[in-house]
């Protein structure tokens, strides 16, 4: 009697083990878009027999662990900062990318158009109208460069501003995986799971963000920190970062207890809106600033040797400029020249009809007078674009290249932690059928003893 | 290797992407017609593109300068061809008072043809094309020969610094020439003192003072033609830069050509093949997502 009962028993305990299995496997296909997840499996183990001429005790869950290779998620995790580099980099320099115009018709066109009315001047440099073309020519190239100045600052402004918004990002992440770490410890080994996958997510996110150190703890928690060694997360203590401006630029160091790290930082979108705004885009604003500046001073020299039409000389055409630094900002017609054309100085004599002055102000269309006078003033603007354009090409080519080594680790992880819903279905029969089976043992256990009761009862 | 839903997923949408992406680059050079549209499609290309405009627009701007000095040109060749003219008919009206059996209503009449020819002269220096004098040099809108009271022809008043324009790199064309140097050259007085000297000598059948006029005009004949030769020889320079520069245009068009633009063959048979590469990879998709053990099993 004793044997049929503890059949009945192993019985029902089978079917609780079954009926775990297919709750997780329940479970697992509702989280197969979850990010983060790691597919759930649930170990048996027959139940130790009682003596050795007993039968077994049946099954036993022991566990449910989730699927997961630490190795894969630490190579994740060191890709992710790099892939997050070149993401911030490609978006803000395609930006200042799609504002370079196109060839012919930006700086370039408006400097040859410019040196274009002053070939027309010398060809007639009493003429009213040709003069009048000079201010116009010259009023358009210097809106261009203003234009210009203005797009490129704009977009170091908004890459400031990316900096600004990922330190709020990393701290709210950091926020959010020092309660995880609070939860995994007051949490029991099943209830941690969940935290687990999450906490994954969001180590991810932030080393997309920067590249930050983690150092696993026995119970599943994590310790973060980033640079040369400067503590994020100890425990459940968070270090905030903080985006300080400094002078005189006004953008965003990164600083954490007061200490500049800036520099320490190795990838991630910060690290690539940071190297957008502080080394790509000064270099195009120095170019640019560049040429304006040796424009204003070449036009001027020019300018100021010749006589105007009403006999004056050492006349400036431009504003004169203090310095390299913000000329493409800056340029501007002298005001007294644009209120009255007969101010253009285009004769080297003091004759009206002379336009040596107008000759060599052409000419300067071909002079190299930059780059330590191997490059024109078209040249340099040349270059400038070429330099957007290999610096545009070499992000996002680092993108795509960085994406795909994310891509193919992510597809070694899936393979080993993705929810696979063949399987799935096959586990669902597994277990599905294993029910059934120990629910027709239970079934036929039943129906002994009911013999038996039958039996007794007569 | 386990395959699993997300990756399978991932993989679709990667594979979808890269071909619309592909089939959007073709698509917009098949519109436009320009393979780089932006810097980072070609930079050197790029650099290349923005350098050969400004040379071609450099090209253009020689050959606009180019034809405006020969126009100005073709009308002093035609000034210079009148005066020539004209010194050869005073010269020719001098002859014919020299004779001692001239009357003296012939001497009046050489006098005043040699008047009228000096006026001609006169005409012809102090002509002006687009609001500039043609034989004024830089002082451009001062007039360079005017008569007094008397109808005396006064000294040059123009500027003796001719104005050049550039039609080609590096080569100059005088468009507007030193008056003084036709009139007068190195001689002490200028031609137009040698008509004055000739038609009073007319008058009086002075032989001696007729054939220094006569050498005289002879020189600023001289002068006048190697003016004329030289604005020959830059018309003819002219004509040579600028079918220089419009070989120079075309070449460098050729070469942003090359550079910029797509290759329309190449481009369409592009979107043909990126085309059914989509269609492909929607095709993949939408068989590879939809079956599932879950399938075959009827759940």
């Amino acid at each position: 009697m004793s044997g049929l009962y503890s059949s009945l028993t192993m019985a029902a305990r089978a079917l609780s083990a079954q009926q775990l299995g297919l709750e997780l496997t329940g479970n697992n296909i509702a989280n197969v878009n979850t990010v983060g997840y790691a597919r759930r499996t649930i170990d048996f183990a027959a139940v130790k027999p009682e003596s050795s001429l007993s039968a077994g005790n049946g099954v036993e869950v022991t566990g449910i662990r989730s699927i997961r290779d630490r190795l894969l998620e630490r190579r994740v995790l060191e890709e992710v900062p790099t892939e997050g580099r070149s993401q911030a980099l490609a978006e803000i320099l395609q930006v200042v990318e799609s504002g370079i115009g196109a060839t012919g018709k930006s700086i370039d066109g408006r400097l040859t158009e410019m040196f274009g009315s002053f070939s027309r001047l010398a060809d007639a440099p009493t003429s009213a109208v040709a003069r009048a073309d000079v201010l116009d020519t010259a009023a358009e190239l210097t809106q261009s460069l203003h234009e210009m100045a203005g797009r490129l600052s704009g977009a170091q402004r908004q890459a400031d501003t990316r900096v600004r918004g990922a330190v709020e990002e990393i701290n709210a992440l950091v926020d959010q995986i020092s309660s995880i770490n609070h939860a995994i410890g007051a949490s029991g080994p099943e209830a941690r799971l969940p935290l687990q996958d999450h906490l994954s997510t969001l180590l991810r996110d932030l080393n997309n963000l920067v590249s930050v150190d983690v150092v696993g703890r026995p119970d599943g928690s994590v310790d973060l920190t980033v640079g040369s060694g400067r503590a994020l997360l100890i425990g459940d203590e968070t270090y905030r970062l903080e985006a300080v401006s400094q002078p005189p630029s006004g953008w965003a160091a990164v600083e954490t207890a007061g200490v500049d790290i800036t520099s320490e930082l190795r990838a991630g979108r910060l690290v690539g809106a940071i190297e957008a705004r502080d080394v790509n885009i000064p270099d195009y604003l120095t170019r640019l600033d560049t040429v304006a500046y040796e424009l204003v001073n070449q036009v001027n020299t020019l300018h100021r040797s010749g006589f105007d039409q009403l006999g004056n000389i050492n006349q400036n055409f431009f504003t004169p400029l203090a310095g390299v630094d913000g000329a493409a900002r800056l340029i501007e017609v002298d005001p007294a020249v644009e209120a009255d054309s007969r101010l253009i100085a285009a004769a080297g004599v003091n004759e009206v009809g002379d336009n040596t002055v107008a000759k060599s102000l052409a000419n300067l269309r071909d002079a190299l007078v930059l780059e330590g006078n191997s490059a024109t003033l078209v040249d340099s603007w040349s270059h400038l674009a070429f330099r957007v354009g290999r610096d545009t090409r070499a992000a996002v080519d680092g993108l795509k290249a960085q994406s795909d080594i994310v891509s193919q680790i992510d597809a070694l992880r899936d393979s080993v932690s993705g929810v696979s819903l063949d399987e799935e279905a096959m586990q669902m029969i597994k277990f599905q059928r294993a029910y059934e089976a120990n629910a027709r043992f239970f079934s036929t256990v039943d129906q002994t003893l009911s013999v038996l009761f039958s039996i007794v009862g007569r | 290797m386990r395959l699993t839903f997300a990756a399978t997923m991932r993989d679709t949408y990667d594979g979808i992407a890269t071909a619309a992406e592909r089939m959007i680059k073709y698509q917009r050079q098949v519109s436009t017609g320009i393979r780089v549209a932006q810097p980072s499609d070609d930079p050197s290309a790029t650099a290349t593109v923005i350098s050969e405009k400004a040379a071609r627009a450099a090209y253009e701007q020689y050959t606009q300068s180019g034809d405006s000095a020969e126009s100005r040109l073709a009308v002093a060749d035609t000034l210079l061809s009148d005066i020539i003219d004209k010194l050869s008919a005073a010269r020719t009206a001098i002859l014919s008072v020299e004779g001692s059996e001239t009357t003296d209503a012939q001497r009046e009449s050489g006098a005043q043809e040699l008047a009228s020819l000096r006026d001609a002269i006169l005409e012809d220096l102090t002509t002006s094309f687009r609001g500039t004098y043609v034989f004024g040099g830089a002082a451009a809108t001062v007039r360079p020969y005017s008569k007094d009271v008397n109808g005396v022809v006064q000294a040059y008043a123009g500027s003796t610094r001719e104005v050049t324009v550039d039609v080609d790199r590096g080569r100059p064309v005088t468009i507007v020439f030193d008056g003084s140097a036709i009139a007068k050259g190195n001689d002490a007085a200028d031609v137009f003192a040698a008509f004055e000297d000739a038609i009073a000598a007319a008058r009086v059948g002075d032989t001696d003072v007729l054939q220094n006029a006569s050498n005289a005009m002879m020189r600023a004949f001289d002068r006048t033609s190697q003016a004329q030769s030289s604005v020959g020889t830059n018309l003819r320079a002219i004509g040579d830069h600028t079918a220089q520069l419009e070989e120079a245009g075309r070449a460098s068009k050729a070469r942003v050509a090359s550079l910029e633009e797509a290759n329309m063959a190449e481009a369409i048979s592009g979107l043909q093949q990126s085309e059914t590469a989509y269609q492909a990879a929607l095709g993949a998709a939408a068989r590879t997502t939809r079956r599932s053990l879950f399938d075959y099993l009827g759940f």
